[in-house]
């Protein structure tokens, strides 16, 4: 494997089993994501972008859903070969992850500060004091000014954007080399959905971390992406840097999404 | 958060008015008078029942006894038992109440200390045959009638075992300290597991059902996604948010802990409010009835005055004003 590879996905296959019917949600997918980079991954409803990314965190809803083979190697490590012990370890800490819905995603009975400090104190040993610094400085680097209050208030307090904002600091709270982010903006009106990008820019910078960023908005791909894959029905169709992507699409899957996109 | 008690507690008084209403008027309407029964009675002059219910007000109009009523209650007055001639209705029910409170705390613990870890265990175990069983479990608890359960416990645990004894509270009233503790404790053991076992299926069935209503939930995934052990995410973040409907379920079941146990306390001869309040109604006692109707209400009211208090503190989406 090259140095600058992150993750690497190979022949990953997660099928749903349903009454003696096989869903095969992701079906022979591979690819790479480089150090640094944003690898884009774009497709219909239903193509399994959501459950590839929920693969790689292995969150897949079960019982019906299994990872049935592949390979998912981060910096060279097999994901799929860890113990569920060894994963825990991994989530939150070597991958972050920001999902579609901020309004439910956060649990409603628990203070922003408690849900920040939580993987704070697990994965890097910080004691409540220090977690909740750390959680004012990195609520302060998504935008919000007032963080000391913002730890103390209760999701429901904060709008949509704000609650996506709380979401990033989470991702990020332990430098994870590997942000994913499922659908982070399609759930936000226009002009939180630009910040939102922008904030997730500035985090990728300020940690140096690869993004993979799952979304079926072509707009939000250009604006973001480094490489481009396009799903459909479960198998990668076409795989692409974003200029190659966009000037000479191949697949006709491809071109078709992008005329209705330009229509 | 106290505005809100106090404003709670405020809008009790009216309530508690209306349940006086109900009470008085239900009694009112059952057909007879607590001297019904005595006309049937050849030695008895019928003219002097009709002085007695003279002197009892029992012939003036409803709205005049229930103020009359109403007004002997305020003062904490239930009126005489017409049964247990030379004793008050107050005085009846504080000696049945503390039975019939042990009794409670004891069925509730039985059933919130099996209930909950079986519907936990069944929610984190859905669809195996562990779930499977505890689920049937739980139909077989509510499909078996309390008095049922209750005849077979006095069957195999006191008559074939005798492990326990069959009725009463006490053995002797001459021990007292931790032995007498023991003893009654010996004795509330098969009411209270009668009584327990019968709620513990509901208790089962509400919490497996939330639990996995919450499990599924888009917050539950983050807490995955933020690498939290199982332990973390079922006991921290899935239960909190799936108790509050056992807090309704609680609040109700506060008010019928005191009068729900008539059945158990008959089959176990158990001297608590339940029994005296078939005695009270089989005897037409109407005072010692109106009484412990009054009681039954009020327990319901408080139950649901600290289950909307507890809804505040378990859901901070939950405030009042």
């Amino acid at each position: 494997m090259a140095d600058d590879v992150l993750l690497e996905v190979n022949q990953l296959k997660t099928y749903f089993y349903m009454g003696g019917n096989v869903a095969k949600a992701v079906d022979g997918v591979d690819f790479t994501i480089k150090k640094g980079k944003t690898l884009a991954i774009v497709g219909e409803s239903g193509s399994g972008k959501s459950m590839t990314s929920l693969s790689i965190m292995q969150l897949v809803p079960g019982p019906t859903g299994k990872i049935v083979d592949g390979a998912v190697k981060l910096s060279g490590k097999d994901l799929l070969k860890l113990s569920d012990k060894q994963m825990e370890k991994v989530r939150g800490n070597e991958i972050g992850m920001v999902f579609q819905e901020p309004m439910t995603s956060l649990n409603p009975v628990f203070t922003v500060g408690t849900q920040i400090k939580e993987p704070l104190m697990k994965h890097r040993g910080l004691s409540k004091s220090q977690a909740f610094q750390k959680g004012v400085e990195l609520l302060k680097l998504v935008g919000f000014p007032r963080a000391e209050d913002t730890m103390k208030e209760f999701p429901h307090q904060l709008s949509g954007g704000m609650r996506q904002r709380v979401m990033i600091a989470i991702a990020m709270s332990c430098d994870p080399k590997l942000l994913i982010a499922d659908e982070p903006t399609t759930a936000l009106d226009v002009t939180i959905q630009a910040q939102i990008l922008d904030l997730m820019k500035k985090v990728q910078k300020e940690f140096d971390s690869s993004i993979l960023l799952i979304t079926h908005d072509l707009g939000v791909v250009a604006e973001m992406a480094d490489d481009i894959i396009v799903m459909y029905g479960g198998q990668v169709v076409e795989q692409a840097t974003r200029r190659q992507l966009l000037k000479t699409p191949k697949h006709p899957y491809t071109v078709g999404c992008w005329k209705v996109c330009l229509a | 958060m106290a505005k809100y008690i106090l404003r709670r507690l405020l809008i009790f008084i009216p309530m508690l008015f209306i349940v006086t209403i109900v009470v008085f008027t239900l009694a009112t309407l059952a057909p007879g008078d607590p001297l019904t029964g005595q006309q049937l009675d050849p030695t008895i002059d019928p003219a002097a029942l009709e002085e007695r219910r003279e002197a009892l007000g029992l012939n003036d109009p409803p709205p005049v006894q229930y103020i009359n009523w109403l007004s002997e209650v305020a003062t904490g007055n239930l009126g005489d038992s017409l049964y247990f001639s030379g004793r008050t209705v107050q005085d009846l029910i504080w000696s049945r109440l503390p039975n019939t409170v042990y009794l409670a705390v004891f069925s509730l613990f039985i059933t919130l200390v099996i209930g909950l870890p079986l519907g936990i265990y069944a929610a984190r175990k859905q669809y195996t045959a562990a779930d499977y069983f505890v689920t049937t479990f739980g139909f077989f608890g509510l499909a078996v009638p309390n008095f049922f359960f209750a005849l077979l416990a006095v069957y195999f645990f006191s008559f074939q075992l005798g492990w326990f004894p069959a009725q009463g509270t006490q053995s002797s009233a001459s021990i007292s300290g931790l032995a007498e503790f023991l003893d009654r404790l010996h004795h509330l053991i098969l009411p209270g597991l009668t009584l327990g076992l019968a709620s513990v299926a509901i208790y089962m069935r509400y919490i497996r059902s939330e639990m996995l209503d919450v499990l599924s939930s888009d917050f539950v995934r983050t807490a995955r996604a933020k690498g939290m052990t199982k332990g973390t995410v079922v006991y921290k973040h899935t239960l909190r948010n799936a108790t509050i409907p056992i807090i309704t379920l609680l609040g109700f079941e506060f008010g019928t802990l005191v009068s729900g146990a008539v059945v158990t306390e008959a089959v176990f001869n158990f001297p608590g409010i339940g029994q005296l309040f078939l005695t009270g109604i089989q005897n037409r006692d109407f005072p010692l009835i109106m009484g412990i109707n009054l009681l039954i209400g009020v327990t319901i009211l408080v139950g649901n005055l600290l289950a909307d208090i507890m809804y505040a503190v378990v859901d901070p989406r939950i405030r009042y004003d």
